[in-house]
């Protein structure tokens, strides 16, 4: 019934994503509760894309992408973001050798697969956009020579909402590199328990590697086969443009809110997401609901709000909330 | 040597005080010092000074001297000479006296201060002679009525108002037999077209029914035809249920119609299938067989007849 090609590629999926369940499970051995986290983690890994975590302090950030670095045998580096970081603190520089009378590059800790950006906004923007820059470029120039970072290279930053006093919030235009931001809110109750249980037990639980790099570079490739039916090319951009215009979408209450709407990056990154998701969910195809799945942790960092939207207590949560339930679904 | 300082001296000394004497002047002026009695004459007051004089304006009362009343006061005027070094206000003031007489207007005080200096200075106007003259009456003539008012013809600005109101009571009027006339003819007095609403079920069937005469999967637009047919439900689902279906996914607007009675389910799991097969043909490149295809058309038919609305006996 279905074509080959689909038909296969699910089948190539159903083989190659069992890993995505082994990995989900080493990690909830050391993370209680926060799944929605992981999965999140899972598609950025799967994506190519670099994730953003924004939560309060506490809530196993640092830990989760610790753990998630575990599970595969990489090259980690974490980084902790402070005021007096200086990009060549990050990237690299060049020493000079008295002993054979020449400078000797000495590479930075971004030279790794998995980068803890801890407390991102926490150093000043010149240290941001440095690795930003690499995030984008993927390749770093240490005095005259270029350096490619090694595959897969996957940022994943964190920073603190509340605390504002000595930070610098991340211009738009970077936040816009990062493919995810993903809010993480308080464990319930259950998970609190269960939290406190492992933490005051004798027992040390940590996570051991499962996949490699080349299983993941497998995956990626074939979640970048995963198909995308134009219908679903439409409906992204529907959301996108409504986020730019929507006044044409029914939403013209939304007019004076929204400073700015989702760059082409968005539309690039849902799709990718969605590609991910699926992967995930053990498709061959996008749905539409692999696209909601998405959408939040995708744009919620690319729409601007006005001092009016602000002022409301309008956050762009309820803006892509009111666009989803406004534009048709293919 | 000595005599040449001396002369020296002396000459900077009198260009100061001169200088100082021409920095400041103020001057009250008339335009007439004659007038008749209830005729305006202008009074102009004037301060010339350097440019970073601040002036507190003198205060003029409404009547002067008790017969001079003052009727007009214009606006202090400021000027700059060329070099911006001098300035100038002026003041217009219009008199009026209705006593005859000759009368002498005082100086008029003016205080300033030229900055940095902070120091308060003073400078007054010449005094001013106004005589106001009677006007001489022949007592040998008659004494003659007073002239009555002029008639001005009527404009048609004027007249607008009379006759606005005047069609306005006309239409009034001519409303008034019109509702009386259709009233004793026992007429409805607004004939509105009666509006048909189609319920859901019978718009759906409608859509359906066209869907099939269009014979799209036939015609090999597979894909075509499951997003047509699951629109016409979608849209269905939305009349019916009262669920935004054409926002919803094929999981949501099931999971929407889950516990709602007018949906049981065994018609929901027809529903759900349905919705699934079409999401394969439009997101999977599916190509049903062409029973599954009849089978999709009917299957939506038979949902809309389970579930449609149902008028109670």
């Amino acid at each position: 019934m279905v074509e080959t090609d689909i038909k296969e590629l699910n089948e190539r999926i159903q083989k190659e994503s069992a890993f995505v369940d082994m990995v989900t499970m080493e990690m909830h051995k050391v993370i209680i509760g926060q799944k929605s986290m992981i999965e999140r983690l899972m598609i950025g890994l799967l994506a190519d894309g670099h994730i953003l975590l924004e939560g309060v302090p506490g809530l196993a950030k640092t830990l989760a992408i610790k753990s998630l670095a575990n599970c595969i045998e990489a090259k980690f580096s974490r980084i902790q973001f402070t005021p007096d970081l200086l990009p060549a603190d990050l990237l690299g520089t060049l020493i000079y050798s008295q002993k054979n009378e020449e400078f000797k590059v000495r590479k930075g800790p971004i030279f790794a697969n998995f980068i803890l950006a801890d407390e991102i906004n926490r150093s000043p923007a010149k240290v941001q956009s440095a690795l930003l820059e690499a995030m984008q470029e993927r390749q770093v120039t240490i005095g005259d020579e270029t350096f490619k970072l090694p595959e897969p290279f996957l940022v994943l930053a964190t920073e603190n909402p509340i605390e504002q006093e000595g930070t610098y919030p991340l211009p738009e235009a970077q936040v816009d590199r990062f493919m995810l931001k993903v809010v993480i809110g308080y464990p319930d109750k259950k998970e609190e328990k269960l939290i406190i249980r492992q933490n005051i037990s004798n027992e040390s639980v940590k996570t051991s590697p499962i996949i490699s790099t080349a299983d993941i570079q497998r995956a990626r490739a074939i979640t970048r086969e995963v198909y995308l039916d134009e219908k679903i090319e439409n409906y992204i951009t529907d959301i996108v443009f409504a986020s730019r215009f929507p006044a044409e979408y029914k939403l013209k209450k939304f007019e004076g809110l929204i400073s700015y709407g989702g760059s082409p990056r968005a539309s690039i990154y849902l799709a990718l997401a969605a590609k991910a998701y699926a992967f995930i969910k053990r498709r061959g195809y996008v749905i539409p609901e692999d696209i909601r799945a998405v959408a939040f942790d995708v744009l919620r960092h690319r729409i601007g709000l006005t001092y009016e939207a602000e002022a409301e207590n309008i956050t762009s949560e309820d803006i892509i909330s009111e666009i989803l339930n406004t534009v048709e679904v293919p | 040597m000595r005599t040449v300082r001396s002369i020296g001296l002396f000459l900077f000394m009198l260009t100061v005080i001169c200088g100082h004497a021409q920095e400041v002047s103020v001057s009250a002026k008339l335009d007439t010092n004659a007038m008749l009695i209830g005729d305006h004459v202008g009074l102009t007051l004037k301060f010339t000074g350097p440019a970073k004089s601040q002036v507190l304006w003198p205060f003029i009362p409404d009547t002067i001297l008790g017969s001079i009343t003052v009727i007009g006061r214009g606006k202090i005027d400021t000027s700059f000479t060329a070099d911006k070094q001098t300035v100038s206000y002026t003041q217009q003031l219009n008199i009026t006296s209705y006593d005859s007489g000759f009368y002498t207007i005082p100086g008029i005080p003016f205080k300033y201060r030229v900055l940095p200096d902070t120091t308060r200075l003073f400078a007054s106007t010449n005094m001013t002679l106004l005589a106001v003259h009677t006007v001489k009456v022949d007592t040998t003539q008659a004494i003659k009525p007073i002239i009555g008012p002029l008639k001005v013809p009527i404009s048609f600005r004027e007249m607008l108002p009379w006759i606005l109101g005047g069609l306005v009571v006309v239409l009034i009027i001519l409303a008034v037999l019109w509702y009386l006339n259709k009233r004793r003819k026992q007429q409805p007095v607004f004939r509105l077209k009666p509006v048909v609403v189609q319920l859901p079920h019978e718009l759906a069937m409608q859509e359906i029914e066209k869907l099939r005469q269009k014979k799209l999967w036939q015609a090999g637009r597979v894909k075509e035809y499951h997003s047509e047919l699951t629109e016409i439900l979608r849209r269905y689902i939305e009349g019916r249920f009262s669920v935004p279906a054409l926002e919803q996914t094929s999981a949501e607007i099931t999971y929407s119609l889950v516990n709602n009675p007018s949906c049981p389910q065994h018609e929901l799991d027809r529903l759900s299938n349905l919705l699934i097969m079409a999401d394969m043909v439009k997101f999977a490149k599916s190509q049903p067989l062409a029973a599954e295809n009849e089978k999709c058309l009917s299957e939506g038919i038979e949902f809309v007849n389970q579930t449609m609305e149902r008028k109670n006996a």
